[in-house]
C-alpha cells in the first residue's frame, strides 16, 4: 500500500466517520442495560440509518426544521416497523406491487406473475400486527397517565428505538459540521444516566467520552486545514504529526486515568504506607482484615451452627431502644402532624438467610455456580408478582459505620447495593477488583447505602394456585434437608397440623397459624440441654420462646411436610416516623421469621412468631394488581425505576440545564446564521436595548442608536466611578455593537455573517455583563436617591 | 527583546468547549452527593481534559512571544522586500498549530501562515516579497491565533504593530530631452550665496507643508487670517516645474503597461534627472489626491516628490481645468514640464496665459497609439507648435523596456567560484529593524 492510499485512507474525515460508527456501537452497547440485547442488530442499522441521512441531509439544501420533521416522521415509520415486526411482509408486499406495477400501467410493456391474494395476505398481516401493537401501546399510554409502571417491554423498547434513533440523527448532523462535542454530548448526558442509575457497563460511558475527545482533536485539526486552505494559508505538514500525536497522548492518558481512577482505594493506599511504615503494628491491623476476609469468604465454608441470635437470651439487646437503622423508603410523604397515623406498610429487613438445620441450630451452606440459561427468568415472578422498592439506609449501630464485610439489610429479594467491592489489601493485586471498585464509595465512614429490593407481592389466590410439583433443582437439593436425628414426634405434629390442607400454602399457614396460637412469647428463656433437638425441646418441653424458636419450628415442621422452607433473620419493620417517613429500627427490633418457596412466585415470607402482626396478603390478583399499582411509589421511566430522591431530582434539575446550555451555545447561534446578517444584527441590538433600556433612562424622541448607547454608557461610568478600567471592554462592547447595527443598516457595504459572528460574540459577552450593571445600578440608585 | 514586544500583544482567550467544565464540576457534585462510576470517568475524562487544556493554552498565552522585522522603511518598484518572523515559545508545552495572519496592505506580500513551536524553542522564518506596485502601505498589524488540539480553546493574539511602507515609483535613465528655459538670457542669475532660488518675491501665496517658516509673510497672515509665505521670482534656468497630468479620460492601458503608471515613471524620472542637474524641482499632479509641492532642490525633494508620486491616481478633473486652476500657484518664468497622456488640442489653449507669464511649458505626450489606442496626434502638435511649445511623444516602448530593469534593493547577487563555492557579492545591506 503505498503512501498516496494511506494517506487516503487515514483522512480525517474518514477517520472521523469510523469514530462515529463506533461510538454508535458502543452507545447501544451501553443502551443494552435497559433494552432487550437481542434487538441490539436491528437497532444498530436503524441507528446508521438516522446518522446517515441526518448526515448527508446536512450536506443538502434542506433547511433544519425540514429535515428535522421529515427525521422524525421517518423515525417513527421505522420504530413502528421494527416494533410491530412487519420487516418482512413490506419487503414483500412492495416485491408484490412492483409486479402488479405493468397491469396498473399498461405502457410497461412487460408482464410479471403477479399473486394478488398474497398481496392482500400480506396487507392484512401488515394491518394486524400494526392494530395489535396499537393496542399495546395506548395500554402502555393509559398505563402512563396513571402513573403506573411501564411493564410492555416492546413498548419501553420501542421508546428506546426511538430515543436511539433521535440521538443518531442527532449526531449525523454535527458530524457532518465536525462539531464533536455537540455530536457526542447528549450520548455521554444518556450513558451517564444510565450508568449512575445502573452501575452496569461503566466502561461504555468511557469509551464514549474517549470517543468524543479523538473526534474533538481530530475534527478541530480538520477545521483547521479547511480554514488554511480557504484563506490560502501556508502550513506545514508538520501540524499534521504533532497534533495527531498529542491527540493521541492526551486522550491515552486521560483514558487511563479516568479508567483507573474509579478504582483506587485512597483508603487501602493509606493502610499500605502506613504498614511499610510501621511494621511492627502489621499484625494488629491486619487481622480485623483477615477477618473481614474470612467473612467475605464465608458463602464458602459451612458456619459452626447455632440459633442466630444467642445474645437475646439475655434480654439485654432484646429490650434495648438503641436505634439501629432509619430507612427511607419514599412510599409515604411526611407527615408533620404527630397525631395523623400512618399506614405504612410492612416490611422485613432481612440479613441472613439460612438453609441447614443440624438439629442445635441453623448453618448456611456454601453456594455452588449455577448455569443459567438464556432467557431464563432469575427471580421467579419477577415481572408479576414483585414490586420494586428503593431504600435508603442510615445505620446508626453498630459504631454507625458500614464495612466492606458487613451485613447490608433490605426488604424481600436484594437487586442491588449501591455498594462496591473492596480492592484486596495488597495493592493491586486482584485486578478484577481493582477495577471493579470505587474510590469514592469505598470510604469505612460510610453510614448509609441505597439498595433496589424486589418485595413479593402474591395473592393467596396466586399462591394456591402455585405447583408443588416443579420445584428447582437447588430448592430440592437445599430447603428440604432434616436432620435425621429429629424426633418422629416432630414429623407427626407435622403431619396432624397440615392434615386435610390441600396447597402448600395452606399447609404453611397451618403451621403458622398453630404455633403463632399455641406457644406464647417469652424471651426468658432457659437455654436448650445439649443433646436435645432445639426444635422438638421448643414444641414439647419448653412451649415458649422468641422469634428464633418460632421460625425454627415453622421452617422444620413446613420442611417435613414437604413444603420448602429456610430461615430468615434480619428486623421487623420497628416504628414508622411519619414526620419523616422513615422506619426507625432499635435493637428489640431484631426477629426471625420463615420463608416458605413457591413455583412461579419465589420466596413468601411468614410470620410464626405470636407477638408479631400477621402478614396481610390480598385474596385475588385484581385486589393485588390494584394494591400492587397503589404501592408502586417508584417512578420507572423506561423500565427503569428512579426514586424521587436527591438523585432523582437532580436529573430534570441537570436536563433543564443542559437544554439551556444547548439553546444559548448552539441554538441560538445556528438561529442567527439562518436569518439575514441585516435582521441578525438586529435581533442583536434589541436585545442590547431591552436590557440597557433601563439603565439609559427615558428613551428620547426620535434617540439614535448612537444617543442611545452614549446614555447607557454614561450611566454605566456613574456607576463604575471607582472601577473605570472594569468597564472599560463593557462600554468598548457596546460601543462595537451599535457600530455594527448602525453599518448593516447605513453603510454601503451590506453586512454578511462575519459580522454576525462579531456582533453574536460581543453579544454574549454583554449579556451578563448587563444583568451585573443593572443589579449594580439598583444599589446604587438605592444609595443616591435613598427614599 | 521580546519582553518589549510583548507589551504591545494583547491576548484574548476564548472558551469554545463551555459543556466541559461545567460536565465536571456537575460530575464533582454529583459525585459527592451520589457516589457513581459514571461521575468519576466524567470528572477525570471531561473536567481532567478541560483543566490540562486550559492549563496548557494559559501557559502558551503567557510564554509565546512573536516578533516580526523588516529590513527598509521605503523601496522602490521592483525591490525585493524581505520580513523575518520569529516565534519563540517558552512553556514547557508545544503550540502544536499557531496561526499567524497578516494584515499588511502591500500586494502580493503573503506573509499568513501555519506553523507549530516546540516546546521552549523558537521557530523564525523569512518572509520575500517583490514590490510590485507604487503606493503607501502598511505593513503589519499581526494577529497570531493559536490554542489545544481539541479546539476547547482559542488563543489570539493582536499585535497592533505596524510599519507604514512607500513603494516609490522607479527612476528610468531617460534620453536627454530639451527642456526650454524661459524668462531672457542671463535674468535672474541666480547668487550662489543666497538661500532661495531668487531673492525677488514676486507675490505671496498659501503655505503649503513643507514650507519653511521664516518664509512667512506675517503681515499678510495677519491681515488675511492665513498662513501666507512669499513666492520668489522664478530662475530662468533653474525652477522646474513638473506637471503630471492623471485625467482619467485620457488614460489607456491596465496595470503596469497603463499610460498613469508609466506617466507617473516618466515623471519621477525626469524630477530625478532635474534634481540631479541642480534644478529646483516642483511638483503638481492631476491626481485624485491633488498634490501641489514647491520646487526645491534639497535633498529630501526627491523623496517628498516621489512619495507625491507613489500615491497618485487618475482624477476626475480635466487637464484644462486644472492647468486653469494650478497656473496661478507655478512661479513666472520657470520651466513647465507637462506629463501626459492626453492628446487632445483643447486643453492647450491652457497654456497660453502661462506663457504669457514668461513660463515655458515643455510637454511630454505618452503616445495614445503604442498604448493601443487610434489617435491623430497631428493636430496636438500643430497646436503646441503655434505656440511655440515643445512637445516629446513618449512610446510605451521607451518606458516599459527600461522599467524591467530597476529594482535594486534587497536583491542577492551571488558569484561561483572555481572549486564551486556560492559566493555573496552583492548582498542587502539594511539591518532588522522591527515594525515600529
Amino acid at each position: 500500500m503505498n503512501e498516496h492510499t494511506l494517506r487516503r485512507v487515514f483522512r480525517a474525515d474518514v477517520i472521523g466517520m469510523c469514530l462515529v460508527l463506533i461510538a454508535i456501537q458502543v452507545l447501544l452497547y451501553g443502551v443494552g442495560t435497559v433494552i432487550r440485547e437481542s434487538e441490539s442488530h436491528t437497532l444498530f442499522w436503524i441507528c446508521m440509518m438516522a446518522a446517515a441521512i441526518s448526515f448527508f441531509g446536512a450536506h443538502s439544501r434542506w433547511k433544519v426544521r425540514q429535515l428535522s420533521a421529515a427525521l422524525i416522521t421517518l423515525g417513527i415509520i421505522a420504530v413502528w416497523i421494527a416494533g410491530a415486526g412487519i420487516t418482512g411482509p413490506i419487503v414483500d408486499l412492495i416485491r408484490g406491487l412492483i409486479a402488479a406495477g405493468p397491469q396498473l400501467f399498461p405502457q410497461i410493456n412487460y408482464r410479471f406473475e403477479t399473486n394478488v391474494p398474497n398481496v392482500v395476505m400480506l396487507w392484512t398481516a401488515i394491518g394486524d400486527s400494526s392494530a395489535a401493537l396499537a393496542t399495546r401501546l395506548q395500554a402502555s399510554i393509559y398505563d402512563g397517565v396513571e402513573a403506573r409502571r411501564l411493564s410492555d417491554v416492546l413498548i419501553t423498547n420501542m421508546f428506546w428505538m426511538f430515543a436511539l434513533w433521535l440521538l443518531s440523527a442527532w449526531m449525523g448532523w454535527f458530524a457532518a459540521r465536525r462539531n464533536g462535542m455537540a455530536s457526542l454530548l447528549p450520548g455521554v448526558m444518556l450513558l451517564t444516566y444510565l450508568v449512575s442509575a445502573t452501575e452496569r457497563r461503566a466502561e461504555s460511558l468511557w469509551a464514549f467520552v474517549m470517543i468524543m475527545l479523538l473526534l474533538m482533536g481530530i475534527w478541530n485539526f480538520k477545521n483547521h486545514i479547511q480554514h488554511w486552505e480557504i484563506h490560502h494559508i501556508d502550513y506545514s505538514d508538520s501540524i499534521r504529526f504533532d497534533s495527531s500525536q498529542f491527540i493521541l497522548l492526551v486522550v491515552a492518558v486521560v483514558g487511563l486515568a479516568s479508567y483507573i481512577t474509579p478504582s483506587i482505594s485512597w483508603r487501602d493506599i493509606r493502610d499500605y504506607l502506613r504498614e511499610r511504615q510501621q511494621p511492627q503494628q502489621i499484625e494488629t491491623l491486619t487481622r480485623p482484615s483477615s477477618d473481614a476476609n474470612t467473612t467475605t469468604q464465608s458463602s464458602q465454608r459451612a458456619h459452626t451452627s447455632s440459633l442466630p441470635r444467642e445474645h437475646l437470651l439475655t434480654a439485654g439487646s432484646a429490650q434495648s431502644t438503641e436505634m439501629v437503622m432509619t430507612i427511607k423508603t419514599g412510599e409515604l410523604s411526611p407527615v408533620p402532624l404527630q397525631s395523623v397515623s400512618a399506614n405504612a406498610p410492612r416490611y422485613y429487613w432481612r440479613s441472613v438467610v439460612y438453609d441447614q438445620y443440624d438439629g442445635r441450630g441453623w448453618f448456611t451452606t456454601s453456594a455452588p455456580p449455577q448455569s443459567i440459561s438464556a432467557n431464563q427468568t432469575l427471580v421467579a415472578g419477577l415481572l408479576t408478582r414483585h414490586k420494586s422498592l428503593h431504600l435508603d439506609v442510615q445505620m446508626q449501630q453498630p459504631d454507625g459505620r458500614l464495612y466492606w464485610s458487613g451485613v447490608l439489610y433490605s426488604a424481600g429479594v436484594p437487586l442491588a447495593v449501591d455498594w462496591r467491592l473492596r480492592p484486596q489489601s495488597s495493592l493491586f493485586a486482584d485486578q478484577t477488583d481493582l477495577l471493579q471498585a470505587d474510590m469514592f464509595a469505598a470510604r469505612t465512614e460510610a453510614t448509609s447505602y441505597a439498595a433496589e429490593s424486589l418485595v413479593p407481592t402474591p395473592s393467596i389466590e396466586q399462591l394456591r394456585a402455585a405447583s408443588s410439583d416443579e420445584y428447582p433443582e437447588h430448592i430440592l437439593r437445599l430447603y428440604f434437608s432434616l436432620p435425621e436425628t429429629l424426633p418422629k414426634r416432630v414429623h407427626d405434629l407435622a403431619k396432624e397440623i397440615t392434615d386435610g390442607q390441600a396447597t402448600p400454602f395452606d399447609k404453611a399457614k397451618a403451621i403458622e397459624a398453630y404455633l403463632r396460637a399455641t406457644y406464647p412469647y417469652d424471651l426468658n428463656i432457659p437455654a436448650p440441654p445439649e443433646d436435645q433437638d432445639v426444635t422438638d425441646y421448643f414444641l414439647f418441653d419448653l412451649k415458649r420462646g422468641y422469634c428464633d424458636y418460632y421460625a425454627t419450628a415453622m421452617v422444620v415442621l413446613a420442611r417435613s411436610s414437604g413444603i420448602p422452607a429456610r430461615f430468615v433473620s434480619g428486623y421487623a419493620p420497628g416504628d414508622y416516623d411519619a414526620a419523616n417517613a422513615q422506619y426507625v429500627v432499635r435493637e428489640l427490633h431484631a426477629h426471625s421469621w420463615a420463608e416458605a418457596y413457591f413455583p412461579g412466585i419465589g420466596w413468601v415470607e411468614f410470620e410464626p412468631t405470636g407477638n408479631q402482626p400477621e402478614i396481610e396478603r390480598h385474596a385475588s390478583n385484581e385486589s393485588a394488581g390494584k394494591t400492587h399499582s397503589e404501592d408502586a411509589v417508584t417512578r420507572p421511566v423506561f423500565g427503569m425505576p428512579i426514586s424521587w430522591s436527591v438523585g432523582g431530582l437532580f436529573i430534570p434539575v441537570v436536563i433543564v440545564f443542559f437544554a439551556i446550555l444547548i439553546y444559548a451555545a448552539i441554538i441560538e447561534r445556528l438561529k442567527l446564521m439562518r436569518m439575514t446578517p441585516h435582521a441578525a444584527i438586529e435581533v442583536l441590538y434589541r436585545r442590547l436595548y431591552r436590557s440597557g433600556r433601563p439603565l439609559a433612562g427615558a428613551p428620547t424622541h426620535a434617540e439614535t442608536a448612537h444617543e442611545f448607547t452614549n446614555n447607557l454608557i454614561q450611566t454605566i461610568r456613574a456607576i463604575n466611578l471607582d472601577s473605570r478600567d472594569a468597564s472599560h471592554d463593557l462600554q468598548s462592547d457596546i460601543t462595537d455593537l451599535a457600530t455594527i447595527y448602525q453599518s448593516a443598516l447605513f453603510s454601503e457595504h451590506r453586512a454578511d455573517q462575519q459580522h454576525v459572528k462579531h456582533a453574536l460574540m460581543i453579544w454574549k459577552r454583554l449579556r451578563w455583563s448587563l444583568i451585573r450593571e443593572r443589579i449594580k445600578y439598583f444599589f446604587w440608585k438605592q444609595n443616591k436617591f435613598p427614599r | 527583546m521580546f519582553r518589549h514586544i510583548i507589551i504591545f500583544m494583547k491576548s484574548t482567550l476564548r472558551w469554545n468547549a463551555k459543556a466541559f467544565p461545567l460536565v465536571g464540576f456537575l460530575a464533582c457534585v454529583m459525585q459527592i452527593i451520589d457516589p457513581s462510576k459514571a461521575w468519576v470517568i466524567l470528572m477525570i475524562a471531561m473536567g481532567g481534559t478541560w483543566l490540562f487544556c486550559f492549563w496548557w493554552v494559559r501557559g502558551l498565552q503567557r510564554s509565546l512571544h512573536f516578533e516580526r522585522e523588516m529590513r527598509f522603511g521605503w523601496a522602490r518598484v521592483g525591490d525585493r522586500l524581505e520580513e523575518r518572523f520569529t516565534l519563540r515559545n517558552d512553556f514547557a508545552m508545544p503550540a502544536t498549530w499557531v496561526t499567524v495572519v497578516d494584515g499588511s496592505t502591500l500586494p502580493d506580500h503573503y506573509a499568513s501562515i501555519a506553523t507549530g513551536v516546540d516546546a521552549s524553542s523558537t521557530s523564525q522564518w523569512k518572509i520575500t516579497t517583490q514590490c510590485t506596485r507604487r503606493g503607501v502601505y502598511i505593513l503589519g498589524g499581526t494577529t497570531l491565533e493559536t490554542g489545544d488540539p481539541f479546539g476547547m480553546f482559542t488563543l489570539t493574539f493582536h499585535d497592533t504593530t505596524s510599519s507604514t511602507l512607500a513603494v516609490m515609483p522607479p527612476v528610468i535613465a531617460l534620453p536627454r530631452f530639451q527642456i526650454l528655459s524661459s524668462g531672457w538670457a542671463g535674468d535672474g542669475r541666480r547668487n550662489p550665496r543666497s538661500l532661495e532660488e531668487t531673492i525677488n518675491a514676486s507675490h505671496t501665496r498659501e503655505m503649503t507643508p513643507n514650507d519653511p517658516m521664516r518664509l512667512i509673510h506675517w503681515k499678510s497672515s495677519a491681515r488675511y487670517d492665513k498662513l501666507l509665505v512669499h513666492q520668489f521670482e522664478g530662475n530662468p534656468a533653474g525652477s522646474w516645474w513638473l506637471l503630471l497630468d492623471l485625467d482619467h479620460r485620457a488614460q489607456l492601458g491596465e496595470g503596469f503597461n497603463s499610460t498613469e503608471e508609466h506617466a507617473v515613471i516618466l515623471a519621477a524620472s525626469i524630477a530625478a534627472r532635474g534634481l540631479q542637474e541642480d534644478h529646483p524641482v516642483g511638483l503638481a499632479i492631476n491626481a485624485h489626491e491633488g498634490t501641489l509641492l514647491h520646487p526645491r532642490r534639497n535633498e529630501y525633494q526627491q523623496r517628498a516628490l516621489l512619495k507625491a508620486l507613489a500615491v497618485a491616481s487618475p482624477s476626475e478633473m480635466s487637464s484644462k481645468d486644472y492647468l486653469q486652476r494650478i497656473g496661478g500657484s507655478i512661479s513666472s518664468r520657470s520651466s513647465l514640464l507637462i506629463v501626459t497622456a492626453n492628446a487632445d488640442a483643447e486643453w492647450t489653449e491652457s497654456l497660453l496665459p502661462l506663457t504669457w507669464r514668461g513660463i515655458m511649458p515643455t510637454v511630454f505626450l505618452l503616445d495614445p497609439n503604442s498604448y493601443g489606442a487610434s489617435a491623430d496626434i497631428s493636430a496636438f502638435s500643430h497646436a503646441l507648435e503655434s505656440m511655440n511649445v515643445s512637445c516629446h511623444v513618449i512610446s510605451r516602448e521607451l518606458i516599459g523596456e527600461r522599467h524591467g530593469l530597476i529594482g535594486e534593493e534587497g536583491k542577492w547577487e551571488w558569484r561561483v567560484s572555481g572549486t564551486g563555492k556560492a559566493v555573496a557579492i552583492k548582498a542587502p545591506v539594511a539591518d532588522w529593524r522591527r515594525l515600529a
